[in-house]
């Protein structure tokens, strides 16, 4: 064990952040610790994605310091594939887009190859294991462009699961994606976190689907609200109101959602 | 038609002959360097990005021609020089992708007709390389040609994983630690001399066309981005043989009969892929 394993793996210490003199986030202090699965919790617009890019180095806070593994982050991907990432699914692709499933998972593989190392078996099994984990081995050749918005984001998730790295960011991944194969992920995520030792960081603004999933949850409204295990803070209705504005609309829109 | 016939029997074939042996080198080297950059460009949206590293190449020839220099290594400096900037302006967000091609864009044969005029170039001169002039590709040139060509195919091979990364999606390659600037700044000089050599065979003003058609049709069939890069080298260096063979029967420019190649050839890719879709 090294030294650095024993502190937080990500804290950020009050990071305030604004796109062009709008707030969006306020003297936000954030820790994650090894083996945590932390919720990141609040209604769209909270600022969620903007702190989970802060902490990958992708945008720049106006004040504030990140630190991963106990040193500063001074630029993004400093620390290469101990971490990975999901963002949020975009549908910016030029269509028809050519690369196939199974590429998207292998270019999760890139960062732990060095420049000019070619990708070798071992990162092949890797992405059959990824894709086995996320129900995607039948659609391994399929191109992006020609698969739904569900299956896209399934293969984001195992492009990030191939990377077999430390630390997992993910925003908003069950987004688009249908029960089953949702409570099949919350479950994976929960032996990798449980049996492996493995960090995650989850951004949703479905509260109700991640209570029971997680072991901490954070609240955020551009400020941190509350951060606790999750027993603590899911039984605050106070905290709870205070990040989602009235929690029975929530619960209500939720239920029609759904 | 029986006349065109004749004439054409008339003629020894096109392979006999030096310059034509040249010229369908160069139109190789193209055909293949040309999609595989163009393959990345269209990807990421960037498909003008072709024309306007053509139009600085011109700047580059012009100057090249004012100071008596090789007008193929002005060409190259300036297509380089104007990658770079490009790459700068979209990357510092100070310009939009298509608005920082356009500056360069304008820019680069503005200046390049205001040199010209200065060097006292003879239109005829001119046209060659806003058209294309593959007859007139000396053995020294076709070496050059051959020699960026090969650069370009081997840069892409060498980072070809960095580079699939790259074109899935940028900001996870970054966060991820891949060096995403060095490859952006190494795809755009790759593109810059892309460009140079298929300014030889089409012209500055033709550049987009070897370097956007012959992807646009991959794309309709290829799934992978290994099978696209195939697909649009061989449909690029099919369109120029036929195109070049055709200019050589027929007595019209190269360059333009091979961009009129190139797009049959897309039109023909199109009308199959969407039969077999049907």
């Amino acid at each position: 064990m090294r030294a650095e394993d024993a502190g937080p793996v990500l804290s950020l210490e009050d990071i305030h952040f604004s796109y062009g003199g709008q707030p969006v986030l306020e003297a936000v202090s954030l820790r994650l610790e090894r083996g945590m699965f932390l919720g990141l919790i609040g209604p769209n617009g909270s600022g969620k994605t903007t702190l989970l890019k802060i902490a990958l180095g992708l945008l720049r806070p106006q004040q504030g310091t990140v630190r991963w593994f106990g040193r500063p982050l001074v630029r993004p991907g400093q620390f290469g594939a101990r971490i990975a990432y999901v963002p949020q699914l975009s549908q910016a692709y030029v269509r028809p887009f050519p690369i196939t499933v199974r590429e998207l998972v292998l270019a999760g593989r890139v960062p732990r190859r060095g420049l000019l190392r070619p990708l070798n078996r071992a990162d092949r099994d890797a992405v059959d294991r990824a894709l086995a984990a996320v129900g995607m081995e039948d659609r391994a050749e399929a191109r992006l462009s020609d698969l739904s918005g569900g299956q896209q984001q399934r293969a984001f998730i195992a492009r990030a699961l191939a990377a077999d790295a430390e630390v997992l960011l993910l925003d908003e991944p069950m987004a688009g994606i249908d029960a089953a194969a949702q409570e099949r992920f919350y479950d994976l995520l929960a032996r990798l976190q449980r049996e492996t030792g493995r960090t995650v960081m989850m951004v949703s603004h479905d509260l109700a689907a991640i209570t029971g999933r997680v072991t901490h949850l954070a609240c955020l409204n551009r400020r941190l609200i509350c951060q606790g295990p999750v027993t603590d803070v899911a039984g605050d209705p106070q905290a709870l109101s205070r990040t989602f504005g009235d929690l029975r609309l929530i619960a209500h829109s939720h239920g029609e959602a759904s | 038609m029986d006349g065109l016939l004749q004439a054409a029997a008339s003629l020894p074939g096109p392979l006999g002959l030096d310059f034509m042996q040249r010229a369908y080198l160069a139109g190789l080297v193209a055909g293949v360097a040309a999609p595989v950059i163009g393959t990345f460009l269209v990807l990421r949206r960037l498909s003008l990005l072709a024309d306007g590293l053509g139009h600085a190449a011109f700047a580059g020839v012009a100057g090249a021609l004012l100071l008596g220099a090789n007008p193929v290594l002005g060409a190259l400096a300036a297509a380089v020089l104007g990658s770079l900037g490009i790459e700068r302006l979209r990357s510092a967000g100070r310009a939009p992708g298509d608005a920082a091609v356009a500056i360069y864009a304008s820019l680069g044969l503005g200046a390049g007709l205001v040199l010209a005029r200065l060097a006292g170039a003879g239109n005829i001169d001119l046209f060659g390389y806003l058209f294309g002039s593959l007859v007139t590709v000396r053995p020294g040139d076709a070496a050059l040609l051959a020699a960026m060509g090969a650069l370009v195919v081997a840069g892409v091979a060498a980072f070809y994983k960095e580079l699939l990364a790259l074109v899935v999606d940028e900001e996870t390659a970054l966060a991820s630690g891949l060096p995403v600037a060095w490859l952006n700044r190494g795809l755009a000089v790759l593109a810059a001399v892309t460009v140079v050599v298929a300014m030889r065979v089409v012209g500055v003003l033709l550049v987009a066309a070897l370097m956007v058609l012959p992807v646009t049709a991959a794309l309709q069939v290829a799934r992978g981005l290994g099978r696209t890069l195939l697909y649009a080298a061989a449909f690029s260096t099919a369109s120029v043989l036929a195109g070049l063979t055709l200019a050589y029967y027929l007595d019209v420019p190269a360059g333009a009969m091979i961009v009129v190649t190139c797009a049959a050839a897309w039109a023909l890719v199109s009308a199959a892929a969407g039969r077999r879709a049907s």
